[in-house]
Parts: structure tokens; sequence; C-alpha cells
């Protein structure tokens, strides 16, 4: 009986095709019972593949195929030790320049059996020992010189098919097989297959003449990886059509001549360690302490947090730092905490997120801000004695302290111990298209024509759907090129192109990390594992999450700059900020743009409809920190009805719970599930689901894995529920709440840190306006451009003052009630020179002219060129005189470099520019017009339509009105049948309006959609709750 | 003694030619770009289509969004050719000094005033001759120069001449925008000329060369002359050159290596052939792939001796082929030259590895070949490596996927 032992998945990097539970799917078909998977110089889907492979009853190998510029070996695990022996080569492999496979074997031998048909290597190892040592003999690799160095060297050979491909169902990638009945013509075509049989041409067509087949994806993603088009891939560059996963008759018949390679695939199978289990939790060490110095440590510093955080430790905070310390005890969790707290102390201004705000002890050691006793947050979401998976903390920090909070962790626990989890970069809808494309070698604008359309977010499949059936490609046909690039492109998904770092993931392990997996180094130099969150997650390792936020900084920098200005210091630890009137107001009025979190036009949207003019008083009773809360978790793409409901409740409607037993549960959300974790909960209320069982059902929904299971856990909850008297309508009325919860969703501590930090920006920005849009601007990567925010800044009353040479610093400043437009906003401007300039005036003081500035500052013309024409310059020499500078800078520069025949150049003096000039330059210098709002422009062309204005727009409720509009920020969305719709923000000179295009309306217009030009908008004004938004049927331009 | 040089222009060439062959174009918003996109540019517009607000340069769908009844055309190389033949030969009778563009001619008419009389008459029977024998409409413009002449003619919306007194250039040339100067492209200049606040020829016209030379640097004396209307520069007729050009445009853009070398076995027929008639062999082969998105790469290559049999012409092309054409944009089209023409025996290089001699076989085949071809048709016989490869094409007959809304339900998009 024969067992594949070389086997490759999409994780073989721009070499594989199947993922592996398509394979494992295949190898069940085909009557296997056990697999190895032989990824390419990497263990990249070990987790996953166990996990396919016990869903699909399969024993799993674990190997991996080795290969270097000279050799090339297929590795197997025997036992525990060949696993870590393999992860260490394989990380030698990537990290070391002069790694030599022979040399690396004979160091890491032990445990790994080795397969390769590399005379050299072979003969080298032999040299050492023949134990675990086997010649591989594949059909369509040049199968009898193996036979003869295995008949020479007196090595046994082994069959292998180094499968890659999958016969018969033609169809490929990650996709579920479809067809899965067996194809006989096929065969004829492979049972050539022996000796130095190679497929010369690529594939007429595919064996079921229709579908895209495995090979075909194959040569294109090799052709990707290449930079080269599919009629010059070599052989050597690709595999051959015969790697396939054959099953064992078929690889019966390419072996008459030797069945014993046959035979001893499956005695090297039993060789194997066939049983692996990753579960165990593998927890960083504290500073070498054993668990029970941590505990004590952790116990001590908690207690010490307790009182710095409340003055005294009261009976209630006692109890709950008891029965937190008490289950971290018994978990072995001290060494966690006590890491995350060192390196949370590495920044004054961090925001613990995520379940971890749910601790105590988390907040007594700083790492989280909100009291989870004051806020009655749900420990048990966090950490249970149930959970068997590891917790995890976030931590925000902010973006531009990120890494160097990073070197602290490595210098600390140095690359052997500590490494970042990677992402396993792959396609995308967007980048497969492009990346096909340009294989086919279709002209960039062409690929561009196309991508531009397609959303980022969408996977192949959808993209190609999207294709056929979007309104943005009606009325387009696709030339048959583009079909099949299509085609192709829809079935590359998960196929693995190259690893990137994960934006903070950062595993830490008590030993040696190479033992577990190996490890890649990343652009920056970071060590990399090879696995993303989830694997690394499946297989116990504990990341703490690093993550870089903006709106830390925009806090911080905010902070400095009004201590700095009127000496007001704020103290972070026990900042209340929505004890401030001015805050709670601009937060009810939905005055949120720039506050981190609030600032979405939905979030914004629903602020204001709460606290609208028709809310009751009672409304404005309420907690404001709780309904932030709720405000911040409810907005999820799925939960539109839901939000108009819970809307209604908050402003008094009356309102009863679905079931009386979901009253615990739901109480605090005015019976609308909200947090992630009251699914957990209502599932253990309702149909009477254990608390582990209540979290794997919150897993599935909230995460990508679904399908058969949901439909399991429905059946249960069904049945639960009946069992207690619950009714099927009612019950499937919660299933549908709890279904909203797909994709996107939060837990209630993490919903709480953010609020807070929420508020905290509010704060600011009710307070000292100028500092927090100045420094919203200069932390770039807001919700909005920066011109919105600059449109924002006007509305609060600034003035926007433009760049100045004399003024200006490199971000934005903020200085009472004016803000300064910052050097890093010109466009093109070397960071060299705005250094360079702003040293120079640090040190020698300001510039007295422009000729005073070339002299002093030394830049480059460029540079000059560009401050001249951002009008850096007006104030010292008028914006008359920005041609004549021009002029001069010419001349400078001609006297600095040729000094042999210095010429006396008198300087013409041209006239001023004209308005429109003066204009343009201001908008290609700063990306955008500051001085005026743009549609100031186009004034006399909508005085015509006589438009209302947007701060009006409640007036004319119900009415079909003419508006002007500046495009500000947009999202698509689709509605309940799937038919794409949009809403768009638009401004006027007077106010922000929101405006939605339904399906027909986005149908006719969307195409028009996003472009910086002004609009003219013709519809209707609908009120809901006491806000006004213009329901659009008409778009033109004013400008044409 | 004052040169007389004249200028023809006839405006939307291609689109003219079109409309003498078919009349329905006449009259209509005509554009004229390649058919095998929707996404191919325009080239060439007439004046209906500009009227409706359609530029050069914008994709084919993108103009018949702005005008719905645009005609487009696709680029008939041959009766360009024999359009611009057509003009060349008219202008021949009036002076032995014609330099051809497309569309346009220059005739340096100094010589033949007492001939034929004054530049601006000339013209004018010129353009009579031309409307009469070609039915084009033609603009002229008459002056001391090429520079003046061509600016003249252009600035003409119907036929007629616009004649430029000698003396009067500077001034005739003084108000238009300082882009119909020459070397005053879309280049960086042109942004430049924007930023320093000049606009007019007349602005660069009253500096001085020395303030000039600090925007333009070396170049700033010519373009002084030419903005006082003073060009130099002569009336070139079609030089003859030794070099074998074949060239070929493949019916569709391509990107598949089979399709393109035997494209370049026609390319190499062609020349070999040509080389052979002559008794000559080619000692410099250059080869220039033009690829779709409009960028040429080139490669040249020196064989050791001159080479005139197909066969290992062929070879060294293939070899010049996979070194130059690396790219993996789709190819539009390829030319192939053969310079250096010498004598079959020419002179050797004295310490040269003494070349392996062409078997009398291999030159027998080709003269059969030839023999062959020249009897019953260039296709009688052909290689197999010409056969028309066919792209390997793989038939995507899966029908794309549902726009599945329960899918896409939950995806919020943000763009921007």
């Amino acid at each position: 009986m024969f067992v594949h032992l070389h086997v490759h998945s999409s994780l073989s990097p721009n070499w594989g095709v199947l993922s592996p539970e398509a394979l494992c799917a295949e190898a069940v078909r085909l009557g296997f019972d056990t697999l190895a998977l032989t990824d390419r110089n990497g263990l990249y889907a070990v987790p996953r593949f166990l996990d396919a492979a016990r869903e699909a009853g399969i024993s799993p190998i674990i190997g991996t195929e080795a290969v270097t510029q000279q050799n090339r070996a297929v590795l197997l695990a025997a036992d525990q030790e060949g696993y870590a022996n393999i992860s260490r080569l394989l990380s030698d492999l990537h990290c070391d320049k002069s790694f030599d496979l022979c040399h690396a074997l004979t160091r890491y031998r032990h445990g790994i059996i080795v397969l390769s048909d590399d005379r050299r290597l072979l003969s080298a190892l032999k040299r050492v020992s023949a134990d675990g040592l086997f010649v591989e003999l594949s059909p369509g690799h040049d199968m009898h010189r193996a036979l003869a160095t295995s008949r020479e060297l007196k090595l046994p050979a082994v069959a292998t098919s180094r499968a890659l491909l999958r016969l018969g169902t033609g169809s490929a990638g990650a996709c579920p097989p479809r067809s899965c009945a067996p194809h006989s013509n096929t065969a004829d075509i492979t049972t050539k297959g022996t000796g130095t049989w190679r497929s010369q041409s690529p594939p007429k067509q595919s064996p079921l003449g229709g579908d895209i087949s495995d090979f075909h994806l194959h040569r294109v993603l090799r052709a990707i990886d290449l930079n080269t088009k599919l009629s010059r891939l070599t052989p050597e560059q690709t595999a051959s059509e015969s790697d396939a996963l054959y099953g064992a008759a078929k690889m019966a018949k390419f072996f008459p001549h030797c069945p014993e390679a046959l035979e001893n695939s499956r005695r090297i199978a039993e060789m194997c360690r066939r049983e692996w289990d990753f579960s165990r939790t593998i927890f960083p060490a504290f500073r070498g302490l054993g668990n029970d110095d941590a505990f004590t440590t952790l116990n001590r510093r908690a207690r010490e947090g307790a009182l710095w955080r409340y003055g005294s430790i009261g009976p209630n905070v006692e109890a709950r730092l008891q029965k937190e310390l008490a289950i971290i005890r018994d978990k072995g969790f001290a060494h966690y905490f006590l890491v995350v707290e060192e390196i949370t102390k590495q920044s004054q201004r961090t925001c613990g997120r995520g379940s971890a705000a749910a601790s105590l002890v988390a907040y007594c050691l700083g790492i989280t801000h909100v009291d989870p006793i004051r806020h009655n947050l749900f420990f048990e979401r966090f950490l249970n004695e149930g959970r068997s998976d590891p917790p995890d903390i976030d931590v925000d920090f902010p973006w531009d302290e990120r890494d160097a909070i990073l070197d602290f962790a490595f210098a600390r626990y140095g690359a052997s111990r500590a490494a970042m989890v990677a992402n396993q970069v792959g396609f995308k809808g967007r980048s497969a298209l492009r990346e096909v494309a340009k294989v086919y070698g279709l002209p960039d604008f062409e690929i561009k024509e196309m991508t531009e359309r397609i959303s980022g977010f969408w996977r192949a499949e959808q993209s190609a759907a999207a294709m056929a059936g979007h309104p943005l490609f009606q009325g387009e046909t696709l030339s048959p090129d583009w079909q099949e690039i299509v085609a192709t492109a829809r079935h590359l998904n998960g196929q693995l192109r190259h690893l990137s770092l994960h934006c903070g993931g950062l595993v830490i392990v008590p030993d040696e990390i190479r033992r577990y997996v190996p490890v890649e180094i990343s652009h920056k130099g970071l060590p990399l594992i090879q696995w993303e969150k989830d694997q690394a997650e499946d297989a116990g390792l504990v990341k703490i999450d690093i993550l870089g936020n903006r709106s830390l900084a925009v806090i911080r920098d905010a902070m400095a700059a009004v201590k700095e200005q009127k000496g007001i210091e704020i103290d972070y630890a026990s900042w209340r900020p929505l004890e401030d009137e001015r805050t709670q107001s601009l937060m009810r009025r939905g005055l949120t743009m720039g506050c981190f979190y609030l600032e979405s036009p939905s979030v914004r949207l629903l602020l204001r409809k709460i606290w609208s003019p028709t809310a009751p008083p009672e409304t404005f009773a309420i907690d404001l920190f709780e309904v932030l809360v709720q405000a911040s978790s409810i907005i999820r793409p799925a939960a539109n009805s839901f939000i108009q409901e819970y809307i209604a409740r908050m402003q008094g409607k009356k309102w009863a719970h679905l079931h009386p037993l979901l009253e615990p549960v739901l109480g605090e959300t005015l019976g609308i599930a909200i947090y992630q974790e009251q699914i957990t909960q209502i599932a253990m209320e309702l149909p009477g689901f254990s608390a582990s069982e209540g979290d794997q059902l919150r897993k599935v929904i909230t995460k990508k894995h679904r399908g058969k299971r949901l439909e399991d856990f429905r059946a249960k909850f069904m049945a639960g529920g009946q069992e207690r008297g619950v009714t099927g309508a009612v019950l499937d009325a919660i299933w549908d709440q709890i279904l909203s919860f797909a994709g996107y969703s939060f837990c209630k501590p993490h919903s709480a840190s953010y609020a807070l930090l929420s508020a905290k920006a509010a704060y600011m920005k009710a307070n000292h306006p100028a500092q927090f849009i100045a420094a919203v601007i200069s932390n770039q990567g807001g919700y909005y451009s920066p011109f919105a925010y600059i449109s924002e800044g006007r509305r609060l009353g600034l003035t926007i003052l433009p760049p100045d040479v004399n003024e200006s610093d490199h971000h934005y400043t903020g200085f009472d009630k004016s803000l300064r437009i910052g050097l890093m906003q010109i466009d093109g401007l070397t960071r060299e020179g705005t250094q360079r300039l702003l040293k120079e005036r640090r040190e020698r003081g300001k510039f007295t002219s422009f000729r005073d500035f070339l002299r002093r500052a030394d830049v480059q013309r460029a540079d000059a060129e560009r401050l001249v024409k951002a009008g850096c310059f007006d104030v010292l020499e008028g914006e008359q005189r920005r041609p004549a500078l021009l002029w001069e800078l010419l001349h400078f520069q001609q006297q600095s470099t040729a000094l042999l025949f210095e010429q006396k150049t008198e300087l013409p003096t041209p006239p001023p520019y004209d308005a429109g000039t003066v204009l343009r330059q201001e908008a290609e210098a700063l990306g955008f017009l500051a001085s005026r709002h743009p549609l100031a422009l186009y004034k006399a062309q909508w005085q015509r339509h006589r438009p209302i204005r947007a701060s009006e727009l409640i007036k004319h409720s119900g009415q079909w009105v003419t508006m002007v509009g500046w495009w500000i920020t947009t999202k698509m969305v689709e509605d309940k049948r799937g038919r794409p719709m949009e809403f768009v923000s638009f401004e006027d000179v007077t106010a922000i309006f929101d405006a939605t295009f339904f399906p027909d309306v986005y149908a006719r217009f969307c195409r028009k959609l996003s472009q910086r030009r002004p609009y003219l908008l013709k519809g209707m004004v609908e009120e809901e709750f006491g806000v006004a938004t213009l329901r659009v049927k008409w778009v033109g331009f004013l400008d044409g | 003694m004052d040169r007389e040089i004249l200028h023809i222009t006839v405006p939307a060439f291609p689109i003219a030619l079109a409309r003498v062959v078919h009349a329905h174009l006449r009259g209509r918003p005509v554009a004229v770009a390649p058919l095998n996109s929707e996404r191919a540019l325009l080239q060439c517009i007439s004046p209906e289509a500009a009227a409706e607000g359609v530029h050069v340069g914008t994709p084919i769908y993108h103009a018949r969004r702005s005008c719905p009844s645009l005609i487009v055309i696709a680029p008939d190389l041959h009766l360009a050719a024999k359009g611009n033949q057509a003009l060349m030969e008219l202008s021949a009778e009036f002076t032995p000094v014609v330099e051809p563009g497309a569309g346009r001619v220059f005739l340096d008419v100094t010589a033949s005033r007492r001939l034929f009389g004054p530049a601006r008459d000339v013209a004018a029977r010129l353009e009579k001759s031309i409307a009469v024998e070609l039915g084009l409409e033609a603009m002229a413009g008459a002056g001391g120069n090429k520079l003046v002449s061509r600016v003249a003619a252009d600035t003409m919306r119907e036929p007629g001449v616009y004649d430029v007194f000698h003396g009067a250039e500077r001034p005739f040339l003084a108000p238009f925008p300082v882009s119909v100067l020459p070397g005053v492209g879309e280049s960086r200049q042109t942004l430049l000329f924007r930023d320093l606040n000049l606009k007019l020829v007349q602005e660069i016209a009253a500096l001085s060369v020395p303030q000039l030379r600090l925007a333009v640097g070396p170049f700033a004396p010519l373009l002084h002359d030419r903005a006082c209307g003073i060009d130099r520069s002569p009336v070139q007729p079609l030089r003859m050159s030794t070099e074998i050009v074949e060239e070929g445009l493949l019916e569709q853009e391509e990107n598949d290596d089979a399709i393109l070398l035997s494209e370049l076995l026609r390319l190499v027929e062609g020349c070999g052939l040509r080389l052979r008639r002559l008794r000559k062999g080619a000692r410099k082969i250059t080869l220039s792939v033009m690829y779709a998105d409009g960028v040429a790469q080139q490669g040249k290559k020196v064989l050791p001796v001159p080479t005139s049999l197909d066969l290992p012409l062929l070879a060294a092309v293939e070899e010049l082929f996979f070194t130059t054409c690396k790219r993996r944009q789709r190819v539009k089209g390829l030319r192939l030259s053969c310079d250096q023409v010498a004598e079959d025996a020419g002179q050797m290089d004295l310490f040269a590895v003494t070349p392996a001699q062409v078997s009398r076989k291999e030159t027998d085949l080709q003269e059969t070949l030839d023999l062959l071809r020249e009897k019953h048709g260039r296709n009688a016989v052909r290689w197999g490596k010409g056969l028309a490869a066919r792209r390997e094409v793989t038939l995507a007959s899966e029908t794309p996927p549902e726009w599945d809304p329960e899918q896409n339900k939950y995806m919020t998009v943000t763009k921007n």
C-alpha cells in the first residue's frame, strides 16, 4: 500500500495550488488514511493542516521540502524532536545566508527522515548514517537515474508523486471540490509518465474541457512569482503536469519495476509520528521567575495598583481581585500579565483594549484604563475556568512609539525567544486580477481601468461576480482575454505569496522560539514566525498585540501643545473627560469629527439621532459613557434595523424583552444584543448552553470558519430553547439578532476602553479645538482627508493660515483661534529640505527675505520652488513677487554652480500671476484649497440653482430640494437584496450633510461619485428621529 | 538672399483621407483609433468631434459618452502612405526640396520664384491641385523659415494662404502661446515657463539670452532665436538609406513568444530575400519591439560575418529577441532592420576566428526556396516554425459566479 509523502498545499509559497482542506478532502476521496504535508521551505500550514486532517479523519504527517540553490530534500518529522529540528533547519535556511542543506542536515538529523534524489546530498548524509535515508522516485522526474542512485548507494527507494495538482476534477483553488467523479480520460494522459516524460507543451485544455485546470493555475502562479510570461516559463521553473495526487492503484502502475518503493512509503509513514497535539499553551517567562515567584510578584503589583487606582481596597475590589488572581494562578497566566505590564510601562499613553479590559488586575497594573467594577464588565469573557485557549491582551500605543516598544521587547527577550506574528499574504480580488492580467501582458492603464472599480476587501470570487453583475461594470462586455483572466483570477485565493509583518502581534516563549515554529526575517529585520495569528493561536503560542494607534498620539500632541501654550496640565490617569459640560454637549450633537472611533458619518448620525431635539428629557439623563459604549458597539454593518429600534427605545419607546429569560442578559442594553459576549450569555440563558459551548458559538459566529458548524449550533439552539418552553418565533428572532454579529463586533470591555479614549479626544476638541485639529491632521490617518478636517476647523471658528517659511513647523500647529498649515502638507517637499529649513530657523533666527533664505538654508532647487509656489514667502515678499522669486532662485542656482565665468545677469521683472494661477498653485502644492472653500469658486454657477444651505436641511424636511456639495467621504454598502448602494457625505460652505444613494439611483450615477468636483444634487429631504438626510435623485456637476 | 519656405498641412489627415474614400464620413464626428479594444485611445479627431467635446488621447468608450454619434475608424497605414506619397508628388512639381511629414509638407521655393512666382502663388496653386486631384482641403503658410510658415499654416481655419512678410516674423509670432515653439513641448519646460509666468512668445523674445539661460540652460540662444522668428533649419528632403527594414504589426497585441517568433520569421524572410537579391549580407541587425503601452525597446547585434541566408539570420535574430523583449507587456509590432549591408565577401577581420563556412547545401536550399517562392508565391513553401502558432488558450467556460447578496450583505466597503 502507498502513502503520499510529498504533497504541497497552497501554502507552499508561489508553488502550491490546493488548500490543505482541499487536499485532505481529495485524499479521503482517493481512499487514503494518512497524508503528509511537505510545503516548500516552511511549515506554513501545519496547525491548519492538523485541523483539516482531524476533520477529514486522516492521520497527518508533518514535513517540508527544503529547496536551496544546490540541494533538495523532503524532510519528515519522525517525532517531536524531529519536528523541532525541521523547524530549526528551516529557520536557518531563511535567516542564514551561508546555509548549506547537507551541512545543516548533519547537524539537525535527529528525528528526521530524509527523502531525496540528490546524489551529492545522499552520499554526504550516508557517510554519517544510512538511517532514515531514502531515495525519492517520482514519475516525471528522472526516475531511472534516481533508481540507479538508489542501487549504487544501496539506499532504499521510496515512491512519491510530488503532488500539488488534483486529478480529474479540473477545478482548482481553495474552493471545495465540486465534482468528485473520477475521470478516466485523465489517466491516459498521465500513465505515459514514466521515466523522463515531462510536459513540454502547455496544456491544450484541461481534461474536463472547461474549467481552469490546477496546472494552468500553477503555471500562472509561477509566472507571477518569476515576473515572466507563460510562454517563457521553462519546465525547470514549474512543476510537472504529472505531479498530482494519484490514487494508490494509479500510483502502483508507475512502479511495476520497483514495487518496494511503494511498500517503503507505507513503512516510512509508520515510522513518522502521526498524533500531533499543539493545544498546549506556551507562555512567556517573566525574568526567569518560577511560576510561584511570578504569581507572588503579580499579587503584590496588583495590590499596589489597586491602592493607586482606588486609594483603598474596598470589599468589592478585594473580592474581585481574589477571584481573578485565583484563576490567573490556576491557569499560570501570571507571567503573561507581568510581561505585558512591563511592555506597557514603556509608554506614558496606552490603551489596553479587547476583552482584557474586563480584568481588574489589568486595570490595577495600568494595562487598561476603564474601571471594570464601575462599568460592570464581564470578566468571564476574558478568562474562565472552562476556557482552554490562551487569553489575548491587546495594547495600543501611539503609532510613532510602536517601533521603540518593539525594540524594547526584543532587547529584553532576545530574538531567540521572541518573534513577530506574520501575515500570510496571498491574493485578494484586486491583486489577483492585476497579477494575472500582467502575466497575460495587458497594459497597465487597461488593468487599472478594471481594478480601480474593485474593492480591496473583495475576495477573488466576489470580484469575478462583481464584474458580471455590479452596476459599476454595466454595459461592458469583457473581451475573451479578460474572461480568461477573470476565470483564472477567481481561483487565486489562499495561495501564499510571501509573509509580511503582522501589525503588532508579538510572541514570546520561555525557551527557544525555533523549536515551535520556523522563523524568517522580515524586511524591517525583525524575526517573523511562519504562521499568521489564527494558526499561532491554534498552536498555543500566546501573542501580545502591540498596536499603533494614531489617536493616542493625537491626544498626546494636543496635550503637549496645550501645556506649552496655556500651561494647563492634565493628569492622564485620573482624567474624567465626561464630567466636562462642553465635552458632553459636543458628543450629544454628534460633532465628533476627528474624535477617535466616533467620527464616521454613521456614528455621528447615530449620536445626533439619540439626542435629537425630539428626544424626551429622560434620554439626556442616561449615563453618557454607557451610551457611548453601546453606540460604538452597535454600529455594525448588519445591525441596521436594530439601530433604529435602539434609538426608538433610547427615546422612550415602550418595549418588552422577547422572552423573560433574557432580562438579566439584555437588561442594560434595552433588550437588544449589542456586545459580543451577549451571544454567549443568551446561549447560556435561553437554550441552556454551557459557558464553553456558548463561547464556541460566539467564536463560530464572529470568526471566519462558519458553514456547517453554524447549522449544528442553530439546531442545538432551537432544540434547547424549545425544551425551556420558548416558542419557535421568538427563537428565530433571537437567532437573527445573534447572526447580525457576523464578521464585525466588539465585546463590551473593548468598546469601553475605546469609548474612554473617544471621550478624551472629544474633551480636547471641545476645549482646545485649534490644538486638537492640528494634532489630528499632523498624525495623519484619520477617517477623513486633511481637507475635511480643515473645513471642520473653519466651522469651529478657526482661521486657516497658509504655510509660511517663518511660522510653519513640519506639522500643523494650532494656536488660540488659528490653525497654521504645516510644511508636511506641501506636496513633494523633501523631508531633508524641511529639516534644513527648520534647523536653520531654530539656530539663527527667522529669515528676512527670500535671498536670505537661499543663502542660509541651502535647500535643493525643487524644494525652494515648492515653498515659493505654496506661498511660504508671501508674507515676506508679497504674493505678486512669486514669479520674480523663481527667477531669483534660478539665478542663485546658476551662481552657486558656475563660478568660473561669472556673469552679471539682470533679472527680469515678470508680472504677478493671475488669480487662476495662484489658486491652481495652491491646489497643486497642498492637494486642496485652503484659502477658501472650493465651492466658493463656483458661487456664480450655484446661485442660479438657488440651493438650500446644508445647515438648514432640517427646515426643508419632506421637500424636494437642490443642494450643492463638495465630496467628503463615501461608504458603499449592499441593501437587503444585495444590491449596492452608497452613503456619501458632502459639505457645502455651511455644514456637512449626509446623502443616500439608493440602488436605482446608485446604478445610474455611481460612476459620477467620489470625484473632487463641485456637485449639484437634487432630491428629497428625509427626516428620521429629528435628523435630516438627503435622498438623492439626480446628480450633476457645477463645472461642466 | 531671403528664403521662401512654404508649408502645406491637411488637418486631421487620416480622417480627411478616409472621407475622400468614404463619403458617409463627411460632416460627421469621426475619430481614428485602433479598434481592438473599447479602451484604445483616440489618435486623431475631426473638427465635428472636437466641437462635441472629444479630445485626442481619450479612450473610445469615454469619447462615446460625450459624443454618442462618434464614428470610430481604424488607422489605415496604407492609405496614409498613399496620401503622403501623393502630397509629395504634387509638391515635387514646384521644387525638388520637399520635406514630408504626416499630412504636412515643407517646400523650399526660394529658387523657383522665377518659374512659379512668389510662395503665396505656389501655395494657391498647390492648394488647388490638392483639392482637385486628391479632394482634400489644405491650409498653407508662407514665410522666411520653417517655423514661421508652419505656425502660419496652423492658424488657418479654412483653405487659404497665410503669408508672413519678411521682417515681420517676430511681431507675427509674438502673440502666440509659448507652446508653438519647437522644444517647448509638453515637457518640464512648459511647467517651468508657466511658473515663471512666461505665456506668450513675445515674453520670451523680450528676455535677454543670459536671462533665458537661467531657465533653459544651453538651449537659450536657440530658443531666443526661435522666439524672435529666426529659424535657420533647412528643408530636408528624404534621405536614401542603405538599411533594409521590415516592419510588422501584429493583428492582435500578443505576448506569447511562439506567435512573436513566427512574426519574426516573416520579417527575417523579408529582409533575407531583399539582401539576397542585392547579393549582399548584413553585418548588423537591430530589433525594435513596440509594446502595447507605447514603450519601445531596441536591441542591436553585430554579426561575425555578413549574413543573408534565412536560417542563420533567424538564429541571430531569435537570440537578439530574447535579450531584447524582456517585458511581459503585450507586443504591438516588431521592426527588424539590417544595416552595414556588405558584399557577401567583404573585408574580413584579420585576427577574427575563421567563421564557420556556409555549406553548399544550405545555399542551395535557400536558392531553391527562393525560386519556388518566386514562381508559386510567397506562401508556397514555408517553415514549420512560421505556421501561425495559436496562443495557448484555456477555455473559460465557467459561468461567472452570481453576485451573491448573502455573501456581500455585511461587506461594507469604504472607498478612499
